[in-house]
């Protein structure tokens, strides 16, 4: 049992055209994911916390009802399965219809796994403000539509960012996952190089080291980000004349 | 004189309790109204009604003689032209004072951002918060913060205005503050509603006193009327524990 370090590097430098590839996809399956995961988490949570109106007329109450079910139905599907085998049934299943690549299958299946977690996020972190901040919307006339996009969306994802930040870390690893349906990402490109040296403590010892710089990089970036959204601007407050 | 707001048997309740039963009243243009009463009398759901943030069980609330829970004035219209000043005050805690002012006018009234920004002005002068128009609404005072709000709910030029016990949460020393700005929209014709524990404030500033005891009016006329020969034996108690100290 041992690692020849000066060996990985070799791999390392030989390979790189390679891993760079990998590292390319798997940033991009983790952005995207996570992005577009995150707008389906908007929508999808905003229709899990809106709460039942008695205002609305009977085809409003049945709709709200309705999209309640199929998005408690969405979470707990992709929240409670393994999100390789979701891609690898999808991909599968819809292949004859959709004609689709495993890279753009790939796409879609992290975005909607990742929607699943997000739903659930917003949902807590739309139920944790105030009723009085929509209660003041409301009392100004504005719709649910604007309230939630100009008043609840920004303070629920404020107050949730470390939650949703930590998808990105997630999906960083999890798409290695999408390797199963030929997704040329890092794990699927460093198992290639480990398979033609046949060095697989190395390659994979490669592998390890690039994922944690990866997400520790995510995270410094995610930090920066965060302390951005927390500083609430400073004025100098001249106490009034009047 | 018109009436802006008509309350017509008026009925809610929450599970088991009964908080209004059977309320009957009006709020004509230029008039301002004092809701008194007891914590849990109902006076704050009455209020919350009148804007439809609570849905009534029954009766009809009517907006210059169209009923709005027919349907056939838009909810968002309506409330636009009601405004509501909060005891929590509730402004917008991601926006600054300014666009506190201001979002209302744009998203509701469809106003130009540059026509918004000069109305919010024009209103934070007059509850004195203009120099605070940058800052973070989460970095007021209490008191500072109902000006703000108050200022929030005039830029949508309401018909009238609510307020729902809009210095109970506040330190005693802002209570003022809040007041004064009050009593200069009273003056100034402003038609206002208003939910108070301030005795000696509604007895001031009021057209029209109204005390609720148990979800029922009990009694209503005249500051002279309710403070100084009150009828009912309700009222007189209520009013001892005030003024008797």
């Amino acid at each position: 049992m041992s690692i020849d370090f000066g060996r990985a590097y070799e791999i390392f430098i030989e390979n790189w055209s390679l891993f760079s590839y990998g590292i390319q996809n798997t940033l991009l399956f983790a952005i995207v994911g996570t992005v577009v995961g995150l707008v389906l988490g908007l929508i999808t949570g905003a229709l899990r916390a809106i709460p039942e109106d008695p205002m609305d007329s009977l085809p409003v109450k049945i709709l709200k009802k309705l999209a309640k079910w199929i998005v408690g139905f969405y979470v707990w599907f992709f929240r409670g399965t393994p999100m390789m085998v979701q891609a690898l049934f999808f991909f599968y299943l819809l292949r004859p219809i959709l004609g689709w690549t495993g890279f753009s299958a790939g796409l879609i299946i992290i975005s909607v796994n990742t929607g699943a977690y997000m739903a659930e996020i917003i949902r807590g972190g739309i139920q944790s403000i105030d009723a009085g901040q929509s209660e003041a919307a409301k009392s100004l006339g504005m719709t649910t539509f604007q309230t939630m996009v100009s008043i609840i969306f920004p303070q629920a994802i404020k107050n949730t960012f470390p939650t949703i930040g930590n998808q990105l870390i997630v999906n960083i690893k999890d798409s290695c996952m999408l390797n199963a349906i030929q997704v040329t990402e890092l794990y699927f490109q460093s198992s290639s190089v480990a398979g033609s040296n046949m060095k697989f403590a190395e390659v994979y010892f490669l592998e390890m080291v690039i994922y944690l710089a990866l997400t520790t990089i995510a995270t410094l970036i995610l930090n920066a980000v965060e302390r951005k959204i927390n500083k609430t601007k400073t004025v100098t407050i001249k106490e009034n004349c009047a | 004189m018109e009436t802006v707001i008509q309350v017509q048997h008026l009925k809610k309740h929450f599970g088991d309790l009964q908080v209004l039963n059977d309320i009957d009243f009006e709020i004509n243009k230029g008039e301002v109204v004092t809701i008194i009463g007891s914590s849990g009398s109902g006076k704050s759901t009455l209020l919350r009604c009148i804007n439809l943030l609570e849905i009534p069980d029954g009766g009809n609330i009517l907006y210059k003689g169209t009923d709005i829970l027919s349907g056939k004035l838009p909810l968002t219209t309506y409330r636009s032209k009601v405004g509501m000043v909060f005891q929590s005050f509730n402004l917008f805690a991601n926006k600054t004072v300014l666009e506190n002012c201001m979002i209302g006018q744009i998203k509701v009234l469809k106003r130009s951002k540059e026509e918004a920004q000069k109305i919010a002005m024009q209103h934070l002068e007059e509850v004195g918060m203009q120099n605070f128009a940058d800052a973070s609404s989460t970095r007021l005072s209490g008191g500072q913060k109902q000006r703000v709000a108050i200022a929030r709910a005039l830029c949508m030029d309401p018909e009238v205005l609510l307020f729902d016990e809009p210095t109970s949460a506040l330190d005693p020393e802002m209570v003022g503050d809040v007041l004064e700005v009050m009593q200069t929209l009273a003056k100034e014709g402003l038609t206002m509603a208003i939910v108070t524990h301030e005795m000696q404030f509604a007895k001031d500033v009021s057209d029209r006193v109204i005390f609720m005891d148990k979800g029922v009016i009990a009694e209503q006329g005249s500051p002279q009327k309710i403070f100084e020969n009150p009828e009912q034996d309700r009222t007189k108690q209520f009013l001892s524990r005030y003024f008797d100290r």
